[in-house]
C-alpha cells in the first residue's frame, strides 16, 4: 500500500515540475536556515558541557554592595581555593584562574606579545577535562615557574621540535619551563589559553589579602552535594577571614559596614551558566546572549513555518488536481483514514527530498554562517549521535506540520461531487479564508523581520555617527610602549614627528575596562565614598583624544601638584552633589591615611564605555605606570607615518615587536556582537521573504489559472490589460495591508524593547514603517505582477475554449 | 438485494428545496440486469449514487441485503460498498498516475489481500479482459474502450454482488459501446447484478428490465 502510495506520489511531484520546485526549494531554505540556527544554538548550549565533571564544577563568584554600588563580579582573592579545599569537605578540588593581559614571550631570538597567559594551580586538570599530549596532569603546574603550551602555541615557538623541558622568557625576566603541551582549547570553552602556567609562580600567589579580588576560584564539589549545601557557609567564612580585612581598610566593623547598607557575599555559579547567562564584571571572554539563543530559536522556527505555509497553500490550492483522484480512490474503498495517510506520506517524501537538498545546502553556506556568526562550527554526521536522529526529528514535524491540513482537506472530499463532472471542487478562483490568513501571517513575519532589520541597522549607524565627545579617528595607540624602558622619551621622540599632532602616555584608554575606585568628595558626610572609574593617564591626553574642557586646564609639567590634581567628567560633579567642580577637594581612602588632591579641570561628558551604558562618573589623574602611547596623527601619509612610529620604536626597543592599533577599530570592537546579531538577522528575513514570495508566486499563478475563463470574458467584455492587472493584483494587496497592521505594533513591541539594552539609542520612526510596508507591498507585486501580465496579456478567445 | 422505500432527495436552493428525486420505490433482485432511463435531470444519476451508497438520500429507507444502509457508521458503510459495489463510470476515472496494473490492483490494496494473492487476481483479470499487453501503459496511453475495459476490470476484480454503471458507454463509438455491453452481459450471466444508467435503448435491450425515470419519479416499468 505505502509503495502505491510513494509510487503516487512520486509521479505527482515529476508531473507537477513547477509545484514541485517551489515546494522543494520553499522546504530547503526554510529546513537549511532552521539547521543552521539550530547548529547554532546547540553550539552555544554546548558550552563548557565537555568537562567530564561539568555538572559538580562552579566557579565562586563576588557580590556586594559597596558605597552605594552594586558589585557582581567573576573574580575572587588568591586565598579562597586553598581555603575552600583545606576547610570544607563539600569541596573536592579547587583552582585559581587567571589572565595576565599582555606578556612578552620568548624563546632566543623569536618574541611575540600573548594575550592568552593563563595561570592556574596543578588541580586544574583534576577539574577541567583537557588532554595533554606530553607531560602529567598531575604535576605539569606543581613546580613554580613551569608553563604547558597548547599544541598550536607549541609549533608556533618550536615548529615540529619537541617543547617539553625547553625554555620561554617572559617579559624579559622570568623564565619558565615547558612541562606539557595540550591540546588547543575547544572553542565551547567560555576561556582560551595558549600558555598556561603554574600559579605559584608569581609573587602574589602567597598573598592572604581577602578583599583583593583579581582572579577567578572554580571548585569541584564532591558527588551529591548541593551547591546551597556549601553556599550556606559561606557567611561564616566572611566573617572569619573577610570581615576583619574590611574593618581594616575602611575602618568601620563589618556589622556597621552591613548597616550601613554595605553587602559582600559570595555564591557559586555552574559552569554551564557561564557562557550564556554571566553579566558579571571581570568575565574572561565576551560571553553568548540567552536571549538571542531565544530569538533566533523563533526565528527559525518561523522560518520553517513559512515554508511549511507555502506546502499548504499550493496543496489546497491546485487540489482540483488531486480531487479526482480522491473520487475514485472513495469509490473503490478507500476510508478517509487512509486518504488522509497517504497525503501525509506525500507530505513526507517531500520533505525528505528538501532535507536532502537543505543538507547541500547547509554544506555550501556553513563557512559563510561561520564567518557571519563569529563560530568554528562543523558538521560530522556520523560522530554527531544527535545529528542525524535530529535532522529526522525535523523532517518529520515538517511534514505533519505542512501536510496535516492538507491531507484532512483533501481526504474530505465528497466522491459524489467527482462522479457528477465537476472538476472545480474547492478550488474557486477566489481563495478560502485559511488559505487568505495563512498568507497573511507569512506577510506579517516578513514585515516584521524587515522592521527588525531596518532598526537594528539604523541603530547601529547611530552608533558610527554618535557623537562620542572625543574623537576616535585617526588616534594610533602604540601597545606595551613600556617595554621601551624610558616611556616619556620614547613619546618624545615621537611627538616631533611632523605628522603626529599631539601624543600622550597613558595606562588607560576609552573602551577599556577601567580601575574603579572609592573617592569621598568634599562636602560629603564622613561615611560616604563614590566609585569612579578612574584614568590613569600622562601630559597632553585631553589633548590627544579631544576631549572637551568646560571649566579648568589639562594636566600640565608647569605644575608639580598636578601629580595628585583630579580632572573629572559631569556626571561625577553631579554624583558629588557640586555645582562647580574646579578647586574642590576629593580624598581617596588608603590604608596609609587618606590621599588628598584637588580639582583642576572639568570634562564635558565622553563615552568611555559602549553606547548600551549610561556615562558613568569618571575622572582622571596623572598615573605612574602608563603603558600605551596614544597619537593623534594627521590624515596625510597613513602609511608613512606608521612606519616612522615604527623606526623610532625600532631604536628604543629593536629586541620587541612594534604593536599598535587604531582607536577606532578598538572602539568598534564593542559593538561587535550588535552588529553579528543585525547580520544574521537581515539575512534569515531575505530568506524568509524569499520563502513568502515562492508561495505568493505559486498562488498567483494558480489563481490566474483558476481565473483564466473570468479573465476572458472580462476582456470579451472590454477590460484593458491594466484592469486585469488590477483585479488580480488587489486580492494580495488587501493581504499584504492586512498583515502589516497586524505586524506593525508587534514589530514596535519587539524592537523598542531590543532598544533599551542601549542607554543611548535611535528612535525608532515612522519612516522604517513607510518603507517595510511599501517594501513588502513592492516585493508582492513584483512577485505576482509576471503572473497577472500573462494572464491579462493572453487571447481571450484561448481562455473560453479551453472551458 | 437492493430495496428502496420512499426516497427522496433534494437540494437547498436560494428559494427553498430543488426536489431531485421524488419518493422512489423500487426492489432489485439478485441476478438482475436493470437499466434506469430518462432524460437529462431526471434524476437517473442521483438514484444510481445513492444504490452506489456514494450519496444518501433527504429522507426514506434504503436496504442491501435487509441492511439499512442509512444507520450505519461511515466506517461499516464502506466496507459494505466495497466489499459489494463495483462501479464504472462514463469517463472511466481511472488514476491518470497509476499503470493500468495498479488501477486494477488498486482496490485489492483497500481491501488488504496479501501480495502473492494479488498478484494472482489481476493476472486473472487482464487475461480475462484481454489486457496483458497494456498492464505497464498509463490511462492516456490507452483509447476510451481500453479504458473503459480497465475500468470494468477494476469494478469487478473484487468480485461484487453488483455493478453500478453510469452511462458506460457514452464516451465511446459503437463498436467499442457494444464490446462493453457485451462484458455486461456475460457477467450477468455469471451472476453479478448489474444496473445501468444509459440514454441508448440498444443498450438498454441487454437487461431485462428497464425503469423510466421523469422529474425525479418512476414514470414506468417496462419488462422485456
Amino acid at each position: 500500500m505505502i509503495s502505491n502510495y510513494l509510487k503516487v506520489a512520486l509521479r505527482n511531484l515529476l508531473k507537477h515540475k513547477a509545484y514541485t520546485f517551489i515546494n522543494v526549494v520553499g522546504l530547503s531554505i526554510g529546513l537549511a536556515c532552521c539547521v543552521l540556527i539550530l547548529l547554532y544554538v546547540k553550539d552555544e548550549l554546548s558550552y563548557d558541557r565537555y568537562h567530564t565533571k561539568a555538572d559538580r564544577i562552579y566557579r565562586v563568584i563576588l557580590h556586594g554592595r559597596l558605597a552605594g554600588n552594586e558589585i557582581h563580579a567573576a573574580n575572587t582573592c588568591v586565598p579562597m581555593a586553598a581555603t575552600l579545599t583545606a576547610e570544607y569537605p563539600e569541596v573536592e578540588f579547587a583552582t585559581r584562574l587567571d589572565n595576565l593581559g599582555t606578556v612578552l614571550v620568548s624563546h632566543k631570538e623569536k618574541g611575540f606579545n600573548e594575550e592568552r597567559v593563563f595561570f592556574a594551580d596543578s588541580s586544574f586538570f583534576d577539574i577541567f577535562t583537557l588532554r595533554l599530549l606530553s607531560g602529567n596532569p598531575k604535576n605539569v603546574l606543581s613546580a613554580p615557574n613551569s608553563v604547558i603550551l597548547t599544541e598550536g602555541t607549541a609549533r608556533k615557538y618550536f615548529g615540529e621540535g619537541d617543547p617539553m623541558g625547553r625554555t620561554l622568557t617572559f617579559d624579559d625576566n622570568t623564565d619558565y619551563l615547558v612541562t606539557g603541551v595540550s591540546e588547543n582549547v575547544p572553542e565551547n570553552s567560555h576561556f582560551h589559553f595558549d600558555f598556561l602556567a603554574s600559579f605559584n609562580s608569581l609573587p602574589r600567589s602567597r598573598s592572604t589579602f581577602w578583599v583583593n579580588n583579581n582572579l577567578k576560584t572554580y571548585i569541584v564539589l564532591r558527588e551529591n552535594v548541593l551547591p546551597s549545601q556549601l553556599e550556606s557557609k559561606f557567611p561564616a567564612l566572611i566573617r572569619k577571614y573577610v570581615a576583619p580585612q574590611i574593618q581594616q581598610g575602611l575602618g568601620v566593623t563589618f556589622d556597621e559596614f552591613i548597616e550601613g547598607g554595605g553587602e559582600y557575599y559570595y555564591s557559586l555559579q555552574p559552569l554551564a551558566n557561564i557562557h550564556l547567562h554571566s553579566k558579571l564584571e571581570d568575565e574572561i571572554e565576551p560571553g553568548g546572549n540567552a536571549a538571542y539563543i531565544t530569538i533566533f530559536s523563533i526565528i527559525a522556527f518561523f522560518v520553517l513555518l513559512l515554508a511549511c505555509i507555502n506546502f499548504m497553500n499550493l496543496a489546497t490550492a491546485r487540489s482540483a488536481n488531486r480531487a479526482k483522484e480522491v473520487g475514485i480512490r472513495k469509490v473503490v474503498g478507500s476510508r478517509q483514514i487512509q486518504l488522509i495517510k497517504q497525503f501525509l506520506i506525500e507530505a513526507a517524501l517531500l520533505s525528505f527530498i528538501a532535507m536532502v537538498v537543505a543538507v547541500f545546502l547547509v554544506e555550501l553556506f556553513l563557512p559563510w554562517f561561520n564567518d557571519l556568526a563569529a563560530k568554528k562550527i562543523d558538521i560530522n554526521y556520523l560522530s554527531d549521535r544527535y545529528l542525524l536522529p535530529g535532522l529526522f526529528l525535523v523532517t518529520i514535524l515538517v511534514s505533519v506540520l505542512a501536510g496535516s491540513y492538507p491531507a484532512f482537506y483533501l481526504a474530505a472530499f465528497k466522491p459524489i461531487a467527482i462522479l457528477k463532472g465537476a472538476s472545480t471542487v474547492g478550488a474557486t478562483g477566489r481563495s478560502p479564508l485559511l488559505r487568505k490568513i495563512l498568507v497573511v501571517f507569512q506577510f506579517a513575519v516578513s514585515i516584521i523581520l524587515i522592521i527588525g532589520t531596518l532598526v537594528v541597522g539604523k541603530q547601529m549607524q547611530y552608533i558610527r555617527n554618535k557623537q562620542l565627545g572625543f574623537n576616535k579617528e585617526q588616534v594610533v595607540v602604540i601597545h606595551r610602549a613600556d617595554a621601551t624602558g624610558d616611556i616619556s622619551a620614547f613619546e618624545t621622540e615621537i611627538e616631533r614627528l611632523p605628522n603626529v599632532i599631539s601624543a600622550a602616555e597613558t595606562q588607560h584608554l576609552p573602551g577599556q575596562t577601567l580601575d574603579v575606585n572609592v573617592f569621598k568628595p568634599e562636602g560629603a558626610p564622613e561615611t560616604e565614598g563614590y566609585l569612579v572609574n578612574t584614568f590613569s593617564v600622562g601630559y597632553d591626553y585631553i589633548e590627544t583624544l579631544g576631549i572637551e574642557l568646560l571649566a579648568g586646564r589639562s594636566f600640565s609639567r608647569d605644575f608639580g601638584s598636578d601629580s595628585s590634581a583630579y580632572i573629572i567628567n559631569e556626571a561625577a560633579m553631579k554624583k558629588f552633589g557640586w555645582d562647580e567642580a574646579v578647586g574642590k577637594t576629593i580624598f581617596e581612602p588608603d590604608k596609609a591615611g587618606p590621599l588628598i588632591g584637588q580639582v583642576i579641570g572639568l570634562m564635558k561628558d565622553f563615552h568611555y564605555k559602549s553606547l548600551h551604558a549610561e556615562i558613568e562618573p569618571a575622572l582622571l589623574r596623572l598615573g605612574s605606570f602608563p603603558t600605551y602611547v596614544a597619537s593623534r596623527i594627521s590624515s596625510n601619509n597613513i602609511q608613512g607615518t606608521l612606519s616612522d612610529l615604527e623606526k623610532i620604536w625600532q631604536e628604543f626597543a629593536p629586541e620587541q615587536p612594534f604593536q599598535y592599533s587604531f582607536l577606532d577599530q578598538d572602539f568598534d570592537k564593542l559593538y561587535r556582537a550588535d552588529q553579528q546579531v543585525g547580520k544574521l538577522v537581515g539575512t534569515f528575513t531575505v530568506f524568509a521573504i524569499c520563502i513568502a514570495c515562492l508561495g505568493l508566486f505559486g498562488l498567483a499563478s494558480f489563481s490566474a489559472e483558476q481565473r483564466t475563463k473570468e479573465i476572458g470574458v472580462r476582456k470579451v467584455l472590454g477590460a484593458s490589460v491594466p484592469n486585469i492587472i488590477l483585479l488580480l493584483s488587489k486580492e494580495f494587496t488587501k493581504l499584504v495591508l492586512v498583515a502589516f497592521i497586524i505586524a506593525a505594533p508587534i514589530a514596535l513591541y519587539a524592537m523598542n524593547k531590543w532598544l533599551q539594552e542601549f542607554a543611548y539609542k535611535t528612535d525608532i520612526n515612522i519612516l522604517i514603517f513607510i518603507l517595510a510596508g511599501s517594501g513588502a507591498l513592492l516585493i508582492a507585486y513584483l512577485t505576482v505582477g509576471y503572473q497577472s501580465a500573462k494572464a491579462a496579456l493572453a487571447n481571450p478567445i484561448d481562455a473560453l475554449k479551453y472551458e | 438485494m437492493i430495496s428502496l422505500k420512499n426516497i427522496v432527495k433534494y437540494y437547498k436552493t436560494g428559494f427553498g428545496n430543488t426536489f431531485v428525486l421524488r419518493d422512489i420505490n423500487l426492489e432489485i433482485a439478485e441476478g438482475e440486469f436493470v437499466t434506469v432511463m430518462g432524460p437529462s435531470g431526471s434524476g437517473k444519476s442521483t438514484l444510481l449514487h445513492i444504490m452506489g451508497m456514494l450519496d444518501a438520500p433527504s429522507s426514506g429507507e434504503y436496504f442491501f441485503n435487509d441492511i439499512n444502509v442509512n444507520k450505519l457508521t461511515e466506517r461499516k458503510r464502506t466496507e459494505l460498498h466495497s466489499t459489494n459495489i463495483g462501479f464504472v463510470f462514463q469517463s472511466y476515472h481511472l488514476i491518470d498516475e497509476l499503470t493500468v496494473y495498479e488501477n486494477i490492483e488498486m482496490p485489492l490494496l483497500y481491501k488488504k489481500i496479501k501480495g502473492s494473492e494479488r498478484k494472482g487476481l489481476v493476472a486473472d483479470s487482464l487475461d480475462r479482459f484481454q489486457i496483458v499487453g497494456k498492464k505497464n501503459l498509463f490511462p492516456n496511453q490507452l483509447s476510451g474502450g481500453q479504458q473503459q475495459l480497465v475500468g470494468i476490470a477494476r469494478a469487478v476484480i473484487t468480485n461484487p454482488k453488483i455493478i453500478v454503471a453510469d452511462e458506460p458507454t457514452g464516451n465511446l463509438n459503437s463498436a467499442q459501446g457494444e464490446e462493453i455491453m457485451k462484458m455486461f452481459k456475460e457477467l450477468n450471466d455469471e451472476g453479478t447484478t448489474i444496473v445501468q444508467v444509459t440514454h441508448s435503448e440498444k443498450n438498454a435491450a441487454y437487461g431485462g428490465r428497464t425503469i423510466h425515470l421523469l422529474d425525479g419519479r418512476i414514470e414506468k416499468k417496462t419488462v422485456l
